[in-house]
């Protein structure tokens, strides 16, 4: 089967394009030896299977970077029948120069120029037959996400595949000083056995400019005789030239290209695009920040108000499910763990899946619309006070959905430092598992108030980041963050479907949790209140009699340590059974009231009479605050290579969380006294 | 004079609105019981919000009267924001009508929907003709 390859630039559609060609018929899996996304997927054109891997997003080929390194050796090892490059027609001097090196290697390239719905809006005309003429390679205008130019992109797979197309390699000239060594250079090379599978004048170029991975491919070929020629004629060019050699390469590259950009565009009169309209406000210096802020609030009003009818349905089918169940079983300790234990349990938990749900989805919207990159931006200055970088804001505020991805995501962070001060705060910012804890306190005590309270437990993780991150920078890992590059893709108006396909591949993650994790904590915590010691034996205690069950035990040894900020055994329980995941804190809450009360109903009243709105408060903020969760840790040990730092983030946020949690109680009453 | 012209004035008049109104729901937020007719209970931060895209739409309004692109941009930007909101406000309610029938409790349509948020984000609505014509604006 032909096999292909999709490569481009970071946000030019690349995604759009793969899933365009692949439909439903795609899997994910990593890269061996790094955990890398690998999505691979097949389609069929005029009877033809063709299998497709999508490549990281890159700039360049240079390999310095893991994904730019993936990527190079994939299309010089692996070589595929056809290398398929997507590039942002409104922005060709960026994009050719990938296009430029993936020419040099001598695959077979296809061009989709992506976008062009974009570059005409913006008074563009691109001459497609021209610039296919002097790349030596097919070109095709597409606009993806309108679906443009899929079928066309097809057939020329197909031809360059079925090798009805021939073109020959495109050559850009290195002025003739270096011109004479890479002739000099591919005569060596053409005497080496171990070389003759690369392009001879790729290895030779990439020599000149002092490529280390393709010093070592040569190495490894037994050919050292061409390395120190190639090292003796890099000193030469450079004496010549008086330029660094990867320098002098680029620049001769970034000519080539102009001068083909020349030829091919012709650009319109100056127009603003919306996009441009909309950055400078939402990048302006005063306007920035409050667009932002507007942004989150308004997402989680949304998250908290439009949830609300689905969340009572969700109760009610719960409610129902547990007194059928209780009715239903005559044998009472079954009926008690089916209906107090597992489904007040899952009950409790599942009710807030709608929120869930739905801040995934407006991140997901945040995400495809462009936004995040500008709020990047816009923190940068004060992530940068704070002895992060912009880039790191962008883990932070994925970190709203869940710390995993987010704490991975910080790997497009280069520099070390800044990466390891990133994912020591992640777990700071609050997670979607940590949100249900919030619902259920906030709608108990603070109604009317719900949306405020929840947005300043947000704050508060984002308060807290701040004062940390600085404090890591102080003492832990110390140095200036590096200087913000990054690149502003256009805004684009998200897809319905696309963010509803994100928001039910993280949802989902949720309900597995709940089916899962949550299923075995509740049965554990369903058995521990459910049962005590009576001699040597283990015996059912009663509802009334709770107190003196197993659970009530582990609370009442644990909560002199928390007694100043007046939480009760089974606030304190439910915490120790969070530390595997947060959602088993309301899970918990759900089991040990529900065998009081039977039922889901009474949990917010249930709670009513064991916290005060200060304590109340003082707990969201603890589960805020306290350990990330089992799988969090896992993935900060796997992404610093290191259990220190995994140690370290623990130890801290359960320090943190004992200090807020203190303060808040001390402070909430005194203020309580003042103002009663 | 041009036709976009009135336009510009009228964003600017619902730019006022919008502070008028935010301040409104921080007042109230305050005072606790003083409650305006029609109006929802006070919420600090959603008056501060509006407040933010009243002072949007009013910072260039100078340049978008002028038809200078510095003005449409702030026009553009406060327009998404009051369109957010204004269609946040309105799924709010739809969601609130559905919970009534839900918990089987009789629908009112009362003050507790943010309608001035809604009406002020349909009031701002013509300003999209200017982005439309984006192309009749100078630097």
């Amino acid at each position: 089967m032909p096999k292909i390859a999709l490569i481009g630039n970071p946000n030019v559609g690349k995604t759009v394009v793969f899933n365009a060609l692949t439909g439903a018929r795609q899997h994910v899996g990593n890269w061996p030896g790094v955990t890398v996304e690998r999505k691979e997927g097949r389609f069929r054109h005029k009877g033809l299977e063709i299998s497709v891997i999508d490549l990281p997003g890159i700039y360049t080929l240079s390999p310095f970077s893991i994904d730019e390194k993936i990527s190079r050796d994939y299309i010089v090892d692996a070589r595929p029948d056809a290398v398929v490059d997507i590039i942002d027609a409104s922005n060709l001097e960026r994009n050719l120069y990938l296009t430029v090196q993936l020419l040099e290697t001598g695959a077979n390239v296809v061009i989709g120029l992506n976008m062009m719905d974009e570059a005409e809006a913006k008074g563009m005309k691109i001459d497609t037959k021209r610039l296919s003429e002097l790349l030596k390679a097919p070109v095709v205008e597409m606009s993806a996400i309108k679906g443009e130019g899929i079928e066309e992109l097809k057939d020329a797979i197909y031809e360059e595949v079925t090798g009805h197309e021939h073109h020959r390699h495109m050559t850009v000239g290195y002025g003739e000083e270096a011109e004479e060594h890479i002739i000099e250079l591919e005569e060596l090379i053409s005497g080496c056995e171990g070389l003759k599978d690369y392009r001879r004048r790729w290895l030779a170029v990439n020599l000149l400019e002092g490529d280390g991975d393709v010093i070592c491919r040569v190495r490894k070929a037994g050919c050292g005789h061409i390395i120190e020629r190639a090292e003796q004629l890099r000193g030469h060019l450079k004496e010549e030239t008086g330029e660094m050699m990867d320098v002098y390469f680029a620049d001769r590259r970034y000519e080539f290209i102009e001068e083909v950009v020349r030829m091919v565009l012709v650009r319109g009169r100056d127009i603003r695009t919306f996009s441009d309209l909309l950055d400078d406000v939402f990048t302006h210096p005063i306007f920035g920040i409050p667009s932002f802020l507007l942004l989150m609030w308004a997402m989680f009003q949304f998250t908290f108000s439009v949830a609300e009818p689905f969340m009572n349905m969700i109760d009610i089918a719960f409610s129902w499910l547990a007194d059928v169940v209780r009715s239903g079983i005559s044998n009472p300790a079954l009926a008690s763990l089916l209906a107090d234990g597992i489904i007040s349990g899952i009950g409790s938990v599942l009710i807030f899946l709608p929120n869930i749900f739905l801040l995934f989805f407006v991140l997901s919207l945040l995400e495809d619309s462009g936004y995040l990159s500008r709020a990047a931006f816009v923190m940068d200055k004060s992530m940068y006070k704070i002895g992060l970088q912009g880039k790191s804001f962008v883990p932070m505020l994925l970190g709203f959905g869940c710390n995993v991805p987010a704490i991975m995501s910080t790997r497009t962070i280069e520099d070390r430092n800044d990466r390891l001060i990133t994912i020591l705060v992640n777990p700071l910012m609050s997670c979607s598992a940590r949100l249900p804890v919030y619902l259920l306190f906030a709608g108990a005590f603070f109604a009317g108030n719900e949306g405020a309270v929840v947005f300043s437990m947000y704050l508060m993780g984002i308060l807290l980041a701040v004062i940390m991150a600085l404090l890591f920078r102080k003492f832990l890992v110390k140095g200036q963050p590096a200087p913000l590059i990054m690149e502003m893709p256009p805004y684009r108006m998200p897809t319905v479907k696309n963010s509803l396909m994100k928001m039910w591949e993280n949802g989902y993650l949720f309900i597995k949790k709940a089916g899962t994790v949550i299923v075995l904590g509740v049965t554990i915590v369903w058995f521990l209140s459910s049962y005590t010691w009576a001699g040597i034996d283990i015996v059912p205690v009663k509802p009334a009699d709770m107190d003196s069950s197993f659970a009530a035990m582990m609370g009442y040894a644990l909560q002199p340590i928390f007694a100043p900020m007046g939480w009760d055994w089974r606030a304190v329980v439910a915490l120790l059974f969070g530390f595997i995941a947060k959602e088993i804190v309301v899970g918990t809450f759900g089991t040990l009231y529900g065998i009081e009360r039977g039922g889901q109903d009474g949990l917010q009243n249930a709670l009513l009479g064991s916290f005060t709105p200060v304590s109340a408060y003082a707990y969201m903020a603890f589960v805020l605050i306290y350990t990330p969760c089992l799988a969090t840790i896992a993935t900060i040990r796997a992404e610093t290579g290191s259990w220190k730092w995994a140690a370290l983030a623990t130890g801290y946020m359960l320090v943190l969380a004992y200090i807020v949690a203190f303060i808040i109680s001390v402070m909430g009453r005194f203020l309580m006294g003042v103002f009663a | 004079m041009n036709s976009l012209r009135p336009i510009a004035l009228w964003s600017g008049v619902v730019g006022v609105l919008y502070i008028l109104y935010g301040a409104l729901e921080i007042l109230m937020w305050f005072t606790g019981e003083f409650r305006f007719p029609l109006m929802p209970p006070g919420d600090a931060l959603a008056g501060a919000m509006l407040i933010i895209i009243g002072n949007i739409l009013l910072y260039r309004i100078g340049d978008l009267i002028r038809m200078k692109y510095d003005g449409l941009s702030f026009l553009a930007g406060g327009l998404v924001l009051s369109g957010i909101l204004g269609i946040m406000y309105l799924l709010i309610a739809g969601a609130r009508a559905l919970n009534s029938l839900v918990v089987g409790e009789p629908w009112a349509f009362d003050a507790s929907y943010n309608i001035p948020a809604i009406i002020l984000a349909i009031l701002l609505l013509p300003g999209w003709l200017c982005v439309k014509k984006g192309v009749d604006f100078c630097e």
